[in-house]
């Protein structure tokens, strides 16, 4: 073997094994395990594509809103209305948004519920200024 | 030397056709010819996409637009050929890089033909299913499942026919460019192979993803593509092998290390211990590292060209390497570094931000890089006629204009959506109606880019056409 060669495949080894632990590690702490209704629905929120337009976790499309802490912000009664009547979708005044059937709609919100649980190191933020504000109310 | 008179130098060597120049009549060994068509389709691909994107855009901000296609699948066939056609580019560059440097030919030529109409019947395949609304949620990688498994095929056909190449050449084992390529080739295979799954839990799903979205682009294909560079650099100029294939090594080691812990950056906020946060942040800036040192490359080999006697395509060549290295400062360096800060990151990742960052850093510096490289192979027999050099120049100004402008709209874009969403906390369809008219001028650096791919992909395709029997 040459020399180049062993230096490239020890510091490529070393690193993807670190790598994978770190992986590991953050693997097996993951919480809470995912109730049956919740993987159904992440298979429709897949099948959809609605990552396409929304972003979850920090990712995915920018033309919609986030829906990471969704069930924080709205009813699930409002969220329920939602998918039964689809609103239009702004600029458009006809195409609406892709509605869902109550099973489904069922299936969605027990994914939801289970990705408002998810611990992101409180992302989204909460908007600067509010957060200040209520710093300053606390230290009051 | 005053750094801007010798820009300005080099330009006006790159830029002027010189009369003692050369035809381009280049040797092209069998196992070269066979790669050729990993450089047209690439070239097509690119206006496929650009194309349906401006379309896709207009369709942000037109109402009521009748377009057939809904957005989401459009969105999926834009982010899925733009990690196809570079990592097609980035192959047929293997191929023809590792027979240029290793001096011999590929351990089988029928294998590279048929792993090139395995990877066009799965492209088509998967931007088909797309048509049916085979989704299945993760962005960029977007297909029914058949289709992972022949990308996964093509990467082990890839990867075999490689390996084997180069344990055949002996006399030309240890070169530090071809094994930039194989690093790359292998980890392509590696880090695909668990993203060929489906994941219900959305934090696996997210990890396992960006080994993709992040790894392919910023480790496997820049591995192979400053390795690919390397070996064009060392054929072309009379840059010294010793001192290039050092800064080569250098960098690789950079790149590896500082590309596979800054994956963390992707990982702040999805659940995930705060670890990442310190890891992404950290190895970022051992990226940026690498990016100088691929600067002091390209100047190593610019200045080390006699541009007088350099053919047009070539010089073409030069002019998308030399604008990817810029993407590569502005997207990569300072752009990406920038949002890679997990302070201002957790305001604006899910902006348009993160939008204009992919743009100048998937295609700017990625995929600029892959299409100089197209360019150089497809003229070595074929030499540009002054008309379509021209044209080649114009289409190449267009398509960097269209870049640019692109890229700052989705930048002004992304700073307001942070500012009015996550700063004063403004609702989300007000910001959006703010938003438009940046969205709008977007799409018109869309269609000029477009614009751009259409005018010197059509001078270079039509180039090859002209001489195609030569290259039999």
């Amino acid at each position: 073997m040459k020399p180049a060669e062993i230096w490239l495949i020890c510091i490529t080894l070393a690193a993807l094994s670190l790598f994978a632990l770190l992986i590991f590690s953050s693997l097996v702490r993951i919480t809470p395990p995912m109730p049956p209704a919740a993987v159904a629905g992440s298979k429709l929120w897949r099948e959809y594509g609605c990552m396409e337009c929304h972003s979850l976790l920090s990712s995915g499309g920018y033309s919609a809103l986030d829906l990471t802490k969704i069930i924080s912000q709205r009813t699930e009664a409002e969220l329920r209305q939602f998918f039964a009547q689809p609103p239009p979708m702004p600029p458009h005044s006809r195409r609406t948004h892709v509605g869902l059937t109550a099973e489904e709609s069922e299936k969605m919100l027990a994914f939801l519920r289970y990705v408002n649980k998810i611990d992101t190191r409180n992302w989204p933020p909460p908007p600067l200024v509010e957060e200040k504000r209520s710093k300053e109310r606390q230290n009051r | 030397m005053n750094p801007v008179r010798l820009l300005r130098k080099l330009a006006a060597k790159i830029l002027c056709r010189s009369k003692r120049q050369k035809a381009a009549a280049d040797k092209m060994s069998p196992s070269q010819a066979v790669t050729i068509p990993y450089f047209w389709a690439p070239i097509i691909f690119l206006v496929l996409q650009s194309l349906a994107a401006t379309f896709g855009a207009l369709d942000l901000i037109v109402p009521d637009l009748p377009i057939p296609i809904n957005l989401e699948t459009g969105r999926a066939f834009h982010l899925n050929l733009s990690v196809l056609w570079p990592l097609l580019g980035c192959m047929g560059a293997s191929y023809y890089f590792f027979v240029e440097e290793s001096k011999s030919e590929l351990h089988s030529t029928p294998l590279v033909v048929w792993q090139f109409r395995l990877f066009i019947l799965t492209t088509v395949g998967i931007l088909a299913s797309l048509m049916f609304g085979c989704l299945r949620g993760m962005e960029y990688e977007e297909a029914a499942f058949p289709f992972h498994l022949g990308i996964a095929a093509v990467l082990v056909i890839f990867l075999y026919n490689l390996l084997r190449s180069y344990f055949k050449a002996a006399k030309t084992r240890g070169r530090i460019t071809l094994l930039a390529i194989l690093t790359g080739s292998i980890l392509l295979l590696v880090l695909y192979l668990p993203n060929v799954f489906n994941y219900s839990q959305p934090t696996v799903s997210e990890l396992v993803r960006f080994w993709v979205v992040h790894l392919w682009e910023e480790l496997s294909k820049e591995l192979i593509l400053f390795g690919v560079l390397a070996a064009l650099l060392l054929k072309v100029s009379t840059v010294q092998r010793d001192k290039l294939e050092r800064i080569l090594f250098v960098q690789l080691v950079l790149l590896i290390i500082g590309a596979i812990f800054a994956t963390g950056h992707h990982y702040y906020w999805i659940g995930v211990p705060a670890f990442w946060q310190w890891i992404g942040g950290t190895f970022s800036v051992i990226q940026i590292i690498g990016i100088f040192l691929l600067c002091w490359i390209l100047y190593l080999g610019l200045t080390h060209i006699t541009w007088a006697e350099v053919d047009p395509g070539m010089r073409l060549t030069f002019g998308f390497i030399t604008a990817s290295v810029f993407y590569h400062l502005l997207g990569a360096a300072t752009l990406g570094m920038l949002i890679a800060v997990p302070q201002i990151n957790r305001y604006c990742s899910a902006t348009y931000l993160t939008s204009a960052h992919a743009h100048f850093a998937l295609y700017g510096a990625v995929g600029m890089l892959v299409q100089g490289i197209c360019i150089y192979v497809l003229t070595r027999k074929a030499e540009l006629s002054s008309k379509e050099y021209r044209h080649g120049w114009w289409g190449f100004a267009l398509h960097n204009a269209g870049l640019l402008t692109m890229g700052s709209a989705l930048t002004i874009a992304g700073i307001l959506q942070t500012y009015l969403l996550r700063v004063t906390g403004l609702d989300f369809l007000t910001t959006s109606t703010l938003l438009r008219p940046y969205l709008f001028v977007r799409t018109l650096g869309g269609a000029c880019f477009a614009a751009g791919a259409l005018l010197y992909g059509r001078s270079i395709l039509w180039c090859f056409w002209r001489n195609r029997h030569q290259y039999n």
